[in-house]
């Protein structure tokens, strides 16, 4: 009885240790990707923070232009993940933010190509996107990449 | 009115000008009820209330910035609230020149005229905007120093101001910031500092001062104040909970009457309920010295004391009802209670 019991302990947490290695291994991530000309290699997941939240708008003398996804999936992990806020949080904050200081909300852009188009183009140009989409032609270099869940 | 209407369609003209610099309005308005057992206080008999239309654009033209904010008030005066021209060197340095709201305490530069950014329906009695009796000098005409500094301690935010001093116009018993000309030589001056400590989130202390001469409109001069303000704020967001404070000290140096101390501070608690739901409370006290020559012309120069209990539903995040009762105590000890409902849109 003892070792049935023992078997069945066993198994449940192999279980539970398998789910949460396949969960982490399908994890998905984001990309912080930014214009070739960024002034840095890297950033920390508190600037990308900043800079959405409009309290971060230069770099080195560079002024940081941030581009927002249109596609609502990745904007709300985003949002959520990275930003700490909820969907309706982040956009009554802005709201207040662009009626306090005038600060430009960061600019929507349509497809995952339109983003990588559009920042590869732009100097000080700022954005996020799924690691899946960063081609290695495509124009921009990748400055953080943070897992955002299932 | 025909003037206040032709620059109204103007700025909507312009605002849809199909250009590259076309500007996006963007606004609030509010409408509401009020019942008061204070006899006959215009407005709050158990009337309704088109309470304010705010427009606003903001652009950048050629990394020049630009902010307008009007409001129509009472349903029909319109006001230029806010016209700044400004240029962002880095976030540690932005100027900003034209009609602004003084860095004075927290509430005074955060909600501006947008109602439904605000918490309750009203603001503390003693932070009443100028332009309708108020006290403190909310507005200005000069040019404005501020930007944000990240150190170990955390974030410093700053502004720094000169402007023209207010002036009180004894005809219609306000204060008027000067908007295109100062009446005495002497200018106001203010700064305002706010720390963001890294050790605890969410909290935010600030320091605030202001020195003006404050002279009125009539020729002999009959009010002239050497006005010092100091402002204590200290706000608090954590999660659903939400709490501020401020303090205000008005010295007002009198040529004539002497020296005067007037002191207001208000409290406020909120919580929100899955972002939809906001019970709040809010106390505040205004305590005028006997005499003051600068507060006995002004509406809202009185000893006050007010409690209010209020309840605010977001319909969305553009979009907010807000249900309030208020306890007030004025000059006298006269009690009374009022109710208030108020619809507050954002768009």
């Amino acid at each position: 009885m003892t070792n049935v019991k023992f078997g069945l302990l066993s198994g449940l947490i192999i279980l539970l240790l398998s789910g949460t290695i396949y969960a982490s291994a399908y994890a998905r991530e984001l990309a912080i990707i930014a214009n070739k000309d960024y002034p840095s290699d890297s950033i920390s997941a508190t600037t990308v923070k900043d800079i959405y939240l409009g309290e971060k708008t230069s770099e080195r003398g560079i002024k940081i232009k941030p581009m927002e996804q249109r596609d609502e999936e990745i904007k709300s992990r985003f949002i959520e993940r990275v930003l700490g806020s909820s969907m309706d949080g982040y956009k009554a904050y802005w709201i207040k933010k662009f009626f306090q200081e005038g600060v430009m909300p960061p600019a929507v852009k349509g497809t995952p190509s339109e983003v990588l188009t559009v920042i590869s183009q732009t100097k000080g140009a700022v954005g996020y996107i799924w690691i899946d989409d960063v081609k290695k032609d495509s124009g921009v270099k990748v400055l953080l990449k943070i897992e955002v869940g299932n | 009115m025909i003037a206040q209407i032709v620059s109204l369609l103007a700025l909507i003209f312009v605002a849809g000008l199909p250009c590259v610099y076309a500007f996006e309005f963007k606004g609030f308005a509010d409408v509401s009820f009020t019942k008061s057992t204070k006899d006959a206080d215009a407005h709050r008999n158990g009337d309704f209330a088109f309470g304010s239309l705010d427009l606003y654009v903001a652009e950048v033209v050629e990394d020049v910035e630009i902010l307008i904010e009007t409001l129509i008030e009472e349903g029909d005066e319109l006001d230029i609230e806010r016209l700044t021209i400004g240029y962002t060197f880095n976030d540690a340095a932005k100027l900003r020149m034209g009609r602004f709201h003084t860095p004075l305490g927290f509430w005074n530069t955060a909600y501006h005229h947008g109602v439904q950014l605000q918490p309750t329906i009203e603001r503390p009695k003693f932070l009443t905007f100028d332009d309708a009796g108020g006290i403190l000098p909310t507005h200005v005409v000069g040019v404005n120093l501020l930007g944000r500094v990240n150190t170990r301690a955390g974030a410093v935010d700053y502004s720094a101001m000169l402007g023209n001093g207010p002036m009180i116009d004894l005809g219609k018993a306000v204060l008027t910031p000067n908007n295109t000309s100062d009446n005495n030589i002497g200018k106001s001056a203010a700064f305002n500092v706010s720390i963001s400590p890294s050790v605890i989130a969410g909290l935010k202390l600030g320091v605030s001062g202001h020195i003006a001469e404050v002279t009125s409109n009539d020729d002999p001069v009959t009010i002239d104040v050497d006005q010092t303000i100091y402002a204590l704020s200290a706000v608090y967001t954590k999660g659903p909970l939400g709490m501020a404070a401020e303090y205000f000290r008005i010295e007002d140096k009198s040529k004539s009457a002497g020296d005067f101390t007037n002191t207001a501070y208000y409290g406020l608690i909120k919580y929100s309920i899955k972002e939809k739901w906001e019970p709040y409370l809010m106390y505040e006290k205004l305590s005028v010295g006997d005499d003051d020559p600068y507060m006995s012309v002004l509406q809202a120069g009185i000893d006050n004391k007010e409690m209010t209990l209020g309840l605010r539903y977001n319909i969305s995040y553009r979009s907010s009802l807000k249900g309030e009762y208020r306890n007030i105590i004025d000059e006298g000890g006269k009690d009374w209670d009022e109710v208030a409902l108020q619809w507050a849109l954002a768009f």
